[in-house]
């Protein structure tokens, strides 16, 4: 009788210590997972600015994957109502060696940031041309 | 050894057993594919749209390619000048490649490809993007 009362605590510590390892790895992998997507949702931002109907060339019924630079000036102007969707980023363009920041919006403090750069369409109408120009997405990590 | 030590020890086992198989299952589910990679194949494809669209001083692009393919030195003069100062300037470390050869930029062994646009018969182009 003593022997399987015995058995059994054991048993049962054993598993209270697998279960308590268990739910560590857990909690840390579906924090890694948030991580995840929210690197994957950083990344995708880049291709998801330049689809933004409020950024995109448009003329009636017809409509391209470039984004306008004057749609962007007067996005920078309203673009603080956007925090929902970019959260914790700053979205510029690089033209011509002048940068226009079309969304910002700075944590006070940070751990770590992030930044990528793509290379994407912008039409001009200032010339009446398509360029390629830099795009530069900084994300504050809290 | 006494009976109810041989039953810990086999319990012992199962529990080993068990965190095993439930580790290889977590390492096998949580595995994911690079979103670094994900992201160059965005990156190459947005360079290859903004190519398509991009107007130059002597023409379009896409149109100067063209004039590339069917050999007109100074189409491709054109082409090779403009990719080489555009890598330059975005600081991208990315290449040209018309119909499947090296053409100009930055050339690499380990790289993600965007997916080609195809400028008259058979012209095609697109760029590779460095890992």
């Amino acid at each position: 009788m003593q022997e399987t009362i015995l058995v059994l605590v054991i048993f049962f510590v054993i598993l209270i210590i697998a279960m308590i390892f268990f739910f560590r790895v857990q909690t840390a992998s579906i924090s890694k997972m948030h991580d995840e997507f929210q690197e994957e949702r950083f990344y995708n931002l880049v291709m998801w600015v330049q689809d933004m109907p409020e950024l995109r060339v448009s003329d009636l019924l017809y409509e391209e994957q470039c984004i306008d630079y004057y749609k962007a000036l007067a996005f920078s102007e309203v673009s603080s109502n956007y925090k929902g969707e970019f959260g914790w980023t700053n979205i510029s363009l690089e033209i011509g060696g002048t940068k226009e920041v079309i969304y910002s919006n700075k944590p006070p403090k940070f751990n770590d940031l992030r930044r990528i750069t793509s290379p994407v369409c912008l039409y001009d109408e200032r010339d009446q041309r398509h360029k390629v120009v830099k795009m530069e997405v900084i994300w504050y990590k809290k | 050894m006494r009976k109810g030590q041989i039953d810990a020890m086999g319990l012992v086992i199962i529990v080993i057993l068990l965190v095993v198989i439930g580790l290889a299952v977590m390492f096998f589910t949580l595995r994911s594919s690079s979103d670094e990679d994900n992201f160059l194949t965005i990156k190459a494809n947005s360079l290859m749209n903004a190519l398509d669209k991009a107007d130059l001083n002597e023409g379009r692009f896409r149109e100067l390619v063209g004039g590339c393919c069917e050999g007109v030195d100074s189409d491709c003069d054109v082409v090779r000048v403009f990719f080489d100062n555009l890598v330059e300037n975005i600081d991208e470390n990315a290449s040209l490649y018309i119909d499947g050869n090296y053409f100009s930029g930055r050339d690499c062994d380990v790289f993600v490809s965007s997916t080609s646009f195809v400028e008259g018969v058979s012209c095609s182009a697109s760029v590779r993007m460095c890992k």
